[in-house]
C-alpha cells in the first residue's frame, strides 16, 4: 500500500535514536536488563515480544515517562537525553503515543489535537491543525464531540493528530491496534505507513507480530527485558525463534 | 509488634510517671490542675483519633461531634431529667456517664457505615459535615438548651464526694490509663494486625481475609465512644456545655494534638493532648491568634516532623525474634527452594486446612469450578462466558495476550468486582456475590501481580497478617486481652514462623518489606499467602521482574507446592516457566476461552498462535 515509499537503507550514518546498554525499571522492579536499540532517520521500526518481555517499558524509558534508568544511555537526534526533562522531549521532536491512548477524554477532540502542540504553539498552529483533520477526516466531522464518545478507532487517530500535530521527528507508537477490529487495524497500518512515507521514523511497538513484520523495515524482539532477536522484516517473519518465544517453544537448546 | 506499639512500650510508663509527678507537685496550684485536668480530657478523645487516624488511615474532622453527644448527655440527664426520688446524684452519674458514651459509640458505627463510602478528602468532608450536624441539632433544640446550652452541671460523682479540684486530676487520668490500656490491648490484638493491615493495602488485606468493612466500622465506632467517653466528664468538670464547646474547633483541636504528638497508638496522642491542654489554659489571653499560632505549627510539623513529637523519640529496632544472620534485604543464598521433602512441618500447610472448609486431602469437590463467567466494563467484555473445572492437586495455567480478562477472572474468583453473569464454586460452595475476606476464609489464597506487600510492615508481621483466617479471637477478645487473644497472636507468630522457615525467609524477617529486593518481596507474598493454609492458590505473574536464578527456584517452588497438593492456579506470561510447570494450560483471548489441555497440545493450537502473534492475513 505504500509501494511509493522508498526503502531507505538502514546504514543511517548517524541514529535518530540510539538506545545503548540500558537498564530500567519501575522503582525496584527491574524490566529492561541491557537493551541495545537504533532507529535511523525515516526508518519503520517495531519492538516486538510477549507480554511482560518489556516492550511498553522500553518506550517509557525512551521518553523518561514513570520509568528508573539504572544504567545506560538514551541519545536522540544526537542529544543525551538524560537531562531532558519529558516535556521538552516534544520540542525535541520526540513524541510517544502511550498504550491506551491517555487521552483527555472529557475535552474535546479539537482541544485534545490543539493540546498536543502546547510547547510548539506558533504562527503554524492553524495551519498543523487544519492539516491534522485533513489527515484525519472522522476527526474534522467530530471537531466538538468529547473524546470520550469517539469510537475505539477514532480515539487512536485522536491520540494519532495529538502527537502528530508537534511534527516530530520520532514517533513512539505503543500498541496502536490493541482492541480494535481488523478493518480498523489495517486503518491505522495504513496511517503508519503514509507517515513513514512523509518521513517521519517510527518505533512501533505491536504484539501482532505477523502482520508487523509484513509493514516494517526492521524489528527487534523483546525477551524477559533482552533483545533475543533482531533483524530485517523479512527475515524475522521466516524465523521459527519468534514463535518459540511468544509460546515457550524448547528452542534454544 | 509494629514500631508505635514499641514506642508506646517504651514511653507509656515514662508518661505516667510524669503525670504522678505532676499531679503531686500541682496539688496547690488550681491553675495547674485545672490545665493537666483539660489535657486528660482530651486525651482519652485523642487516643481515639489516633487510633483511627494513625492505625487504620481514616481520618475524622467530626470528633467533636462525639464529645459533644457525650457532654450533652450527661448534661441532660443530670439537670434536665428528673429522676424518681432514691436515685442519688452518684447513679445519675454512672447511668449518664454510661448512656452517653453508648450512644457516642452507636453513632460512631453510623458514621464509619457511612465513611465507607468515601475515601481520603471526601471521607474529611463526610466526617466535618456529622460534627456540624451535632451542633446544628443541639443549637436548635430547646431542650438542650439552644445556643447557650445547659448550664449548671454538677461535679460529677460516683461516690460521697463531688469530683472536682485534684479529685478531677486524677479521675481524668485514670480515664486515660483505662483509655491507653483498652486500646494497647487491642492494637497488640488480632483487631490491631487488621487495622494495620487496612493501612498499609485496604485490597490486600480483605483478600487476605480480614473483614475491613467491618473492621473500619469498628474503629470509628471505637473512636466515638472514647470521644464521647471524655465528654461525659468534660460537662460536669466545666459545668457547663454550650454549642461552641463541642464545635468544629475542638474537632480541629483533636486533629492538632494528634499530628502534633504523633498518629498511631496512645503515647503521641497523650503528648499532645497535654500541650495543647495547657497550651489552651496558659494561652488564654492570646485567644485570637490561637488558631493562627496553630494553623502554623501543623504546618511546621506536618513538613518538618511528620511522626509527631513522638517520631522523634527514637528506639532501636529489637530483634523481634528473627534469627541472628544479618537482616539483608538481598537473599545471598543460593537457590533455596521449598523442600518438597519437608513434610513433617509443612503438610499442615495444606491438608489441615485450618480454615474453615471441611474438606480433606481426598475431597472430591473440585476447589474451583467456574460456570458462565462473564464480566462488562462498560461495553467492553473483558470476561465472556468462560467455565472450567480445576482438578484438586494439579498446576492449571491461565495464559493469553494483554487485555485477555485473566486478572479480571482472578479478582471474580476471589470476589473483586462482582461477576455481571456466571458462578463461581469454591469447594462445592457458591460464593459468586461474596466479599472477598469470606472467600478467603474457605481457603483461597493469591498473590498479585505487583506483589502487594504492606510496606511499613516487617516480613514477620506481613505473614502473620496472611495468617488471620486461622485466629479465632474478637473484638472483644482483644480490647479485654482475653487468653482467647493472646492465643490466637502467639499461634499466628508461630505459624507465620514456621511458614518463613519453610521458604528459607527467617532472615528477612524483621526487614521492613518496602526495603526488600524485587525477588524476595514476590516470595515474601507467597510466604503470606501460605500462612493461610489455602487449599487454592491463585498466583498471577510470579516471575514478572525475576531474574534467571530467581525463576529457576520459583520454578521449584510452584513444584513443591503441587507435590504437596495445593490446587494452583497461575497467570504467568513467561511461556517456558508455564509449559514447564503446568498440568494442564488455558487460554484466554479477548475474554473468551479458546484453548484448554494439555501444554504440548495447546503451543500447537493453530488459533493459540495467532492469539499471541496475529494473522499475516
Amino acid at each position: 500500500m505504500n509501494a511509493e515509499a522508498p526503502r531507505q537503507e538502514r546504514t543511517s550514518p548517524r541514529a535518530l535514536l540510539d538506545v545503548r546498554d540500558l537498564y530500567a525499571g519501575y522503582g525496584s522492579l527491574p524490566v529492561l536488563r541491557g537493551v541495545n536499540l537504533t532507529v535511523g532517520a525515516g526508518e519503520l521500526v517495531a519492538v516486538l515480544g510477549p507480554n511482560g518481555a518489556g516492550k511498553s517499558t522500553l518506550l517509557r524509558a525512551i521518553s523518561r515517562f514513570d520509568t528508573t534508568i539504572t544504567a545506560g544511555s538514551v541519545r536522540f537526534d544526537g542529544r543525551d537525553l538524560a537531562g531532558v526533562a519529558p516535556q521538552a522531549l516534544i520540542r525535541a521532536g520526540l513524541a510517544h503515543v502511550p498504550e491506551g491512548r491517555q487521552l483527555f477524554t472529557e475535552m474535546s477532540v479539537d482541544d485534545n489535537v490543539r493540546l498536543g502542540a502546547y510547547t510548539r504553539r506558533d504562527a503554524t498552529l492553524e495551519a498543523r491543525t487544519a492539516e491534522m483533520y485533513a489527515r484525519f477526516p472522522a476527526l474534522a466531522a467530530r471537531k466538538t464531540a468529547s473524546a470520550f464518545s469517539l469510537s475505539g478507532g477514532e480515539q487512536q487517530m485522536l491520540a494519532l493528530a495529538r502527537a502528530l500535530i508537534a511534527q516530530p521527528k520520532l514517533l513512539l507508537l505503543d500498541e496502536p491496534s490493541t482492541g480494535l477490529a481488523p478493518q480498523v487495524v489495517e486503518t491505522i497500518f495504513t496511517i503508519i505507513a503514509e507517515l513513514r512515507a512523509g518521513g517521519t521514523a517510527i518505533l512501533l511497538v505491536e504484539q501482532n507480530a505477523y502482520l508487523t513484520l509484513k509493514q516494517v523495515d526492521r524489528a527487534y524482539v523483546l525477551e524477559s527485558g533482552v533483545i533475543a532477536l533482531e533483524g530485517s522484516a523479512a527475515d524475522l517473519a521466516r524465523d521459527p525463534r519468534v514463535q518459540a518465544i511468544y509460546l515457550g517453544g524448547a528452542s534454544d537448546e | 509488634m509494629t514500631r508505635r506499639l514499641r514506642t508506646d512500650a517504651r514511653l507509656l510508663p515514662l508518661l505516667a510517671a510524669a503525670v504522678v509527678l505532676f499531679g503531686v507537685l500541682a496539688h496547690a496550684d488550681a491553675t495547674l490542675l485545672q490545665a493537666g485536668t483539660y489535657a486528660a480530657i482530651y486525651a482519652v478523645a485523642a487516643i481515639g483519633l489516633s487510633i483511627l487516624l494513625g492505625n487504620v488511615a481514616q481520618i475524622s474532622i467530626g470528633q467533636a461531634g462525639f464529645f459533644g453527644i457525650g457532654a450533652y448527655a450527661v448534661g441532660y440527664l443530670t439537670t434536665a431529667v428528673t429522676w424518681p426520688p432514691g436515685v442519688p446524684l452518684w447513679l445519675q452519674f454512672v447511668l449518664a456517664t454510661a448512656l452517653g458514651t453508648a450512644l457516642a459509640g452507636l453513632f460512631g458505627l453510623v458514621l464509619g457505615f457511612i465513611a465507607l463510602r468515601f475515601r481520603g478528602h471526601y471521607l474529611a468532608m463526610a466526617t466535618l459535615a456529622f460534627g456540624l450536624i451535632v451542633v446544628g441539632v443541639v443549637r436548635a433544640s430547646g431542650a438542650l438548651g439552644g445556643a447557650s446550652g445547659i448550664q449548671n452541671i454538677p461535679f460529677a460523682q460516683f461516690g460521697p464526694l463531688p469530683i472536682s479540684g485534684a479529685a478531677a486530676f486524677w479521675y481524668g487520668w485514670a480515664m486515660v490509663a483505662l483509655a491507653a490500656l483498652l486500646s494497647t490491648n487491642l492494637l497488640n490484638g488480632r483487631t490491631g494486625r487488621a487495622f494495620e493491615a487496612i493501612r498499609n493495602d485496604e485490597l490486600a488485606a480483605e483478600v487476605l481475609g480480614v473483614p475491613t468493612r467491618r473492621t473500619k466500622i469498628l474503629a470509628f465506632a471505637y473512636a466515638g465512644t472514647l470521644a464521647g467517653f471524655a465528654g461525659t466528664f468534660f460537662a460536669s468538670y466545666l459545668g457547663l456545655v454550650d454549642p461552641g464547646t463541642v464545635g468544629i474547633s475542638l474537632s480541629i483541636d483533636l486533629l492538632l494534638m494528634v499530628v502534633l504528638g504523633g498518629a498511631g497508638g496512645v503515647s503521641g496522642a497523650i503528648a499532645g493532648a497535654t500541650l495543647i491542654g495547657i497550651a489552651n489554659i496558659y494561652g488564654h489571653n492570646l485567644e485570637n491568634w490561637r488558631p493562627v499560632i496553630y494553623g502554623v505549627l501543623v504546618i511546621v510539623i506536618v513538613i518538618f516532623f511528620p511522626r509527631g513529637l513522638v517520631g522523634l523519640v527514637r528506639f532501636p529496632l529489637p530483634r523481634a525474634g528473627a534469627g541472628p544472620e544479618e537482616a539483608t534485604t538481598e537473599s545471598t543464598r543460593t537457590p533455596d527452594a521449598i523442600a518438597p521433602s519437608a513434610r513433617d512441618t509443612d503438610a499442615r500447610v495444606l491438608d489441615a486446612n485450618g480454615s474453615g472448609a471441611s474438606l480433606d486431602a481426598g475431597m472430591t469437590q473440585p476447589w474451583l469450578v467456574v460456570e458462565g463467567a462473564t464480566k462488562r466494563f462498560g461495553g467492553l467484555v473483558a470476561v465472556d462466558e468462560v467455565s472450567f473445572a480445576l482438578e484438586n492437586g494439579r498446576l492449571t495455567a491461565l495464559i493469553g495476550p494483554n487485555g485477555a480478562g485473566k486478572t479480571t477472572l482472578f479478582n471474580a474468583i476471589c470476589g473483586v468486582g462482582r461477576l455481571d453473569a456466571g458462578r463461581v464454586l469454591v469447594a462445592g460452595s457458591e460464593v459468586t456475590a461474596w466479599q472477598p475476606h469470606r472467600i478467603a476464609a474457605l481457603g483461597v489464597g493469591r498473590s498479585f501481580q505487583n506483589a502487594r506487600l504492606f510496606a511499613e510492615m516487617t516480613v514477620l508481621e506481613n505473614v502473620v497478617v496472611g495468617a488471620f483466617v486461622t485466629e479465632r479471637a474478637t473484638f472483644v477478645d482483644d480490647l479485654l486481652r482475653r487468653a482467647a487473644s493472646r492465643h490466637s497472636g502467639r499461634d499466628a507468630a508461630e505459624r507465620a514462623r514456621a511458614v518463613l522457615a519453610d521458604l528459607r525467609l527467617e532472615h528477612l524477617s524483621a526487614v521492613l518489606a518496602r526495603d526488600l529486593a524485587f525477588g524476595d518481596r514476590r516470595r515474601v507474598e507467597l510466604a503470606r499467602a501460605l500462612a493461610a493454609r489455602p487449599g487454592l492458590l491463585l498466583v498471577d505473574e510470579p516471575a514478572a521482574g525475576l531474574n534467571a536464578r530467581e525463576r529457576a527456584r520459583l520454578r521449584e517452588d510452584l513444584h513443591a507446592l503441587r507435590e504437596r497438593g495445593l490446587t494452583l492456579l497461575l497467570i504467568e506470561h513467561d511461556m517456558r516457566l508455564v509449559m514447564e510447570v503446568s498440568d494442564r494450560v488455558m487460554v484466554l483471548r479477548l475474554g473468551r476461552k479458546i484453548a484448554d489441555g494439555p501444554p504440548a497440545l495447546v503451543r500447537n493450537d493453530a488459533e493459540v498462535i495467532s492469539a499471541y502473534l496475529g494473522t499475516s492475513a
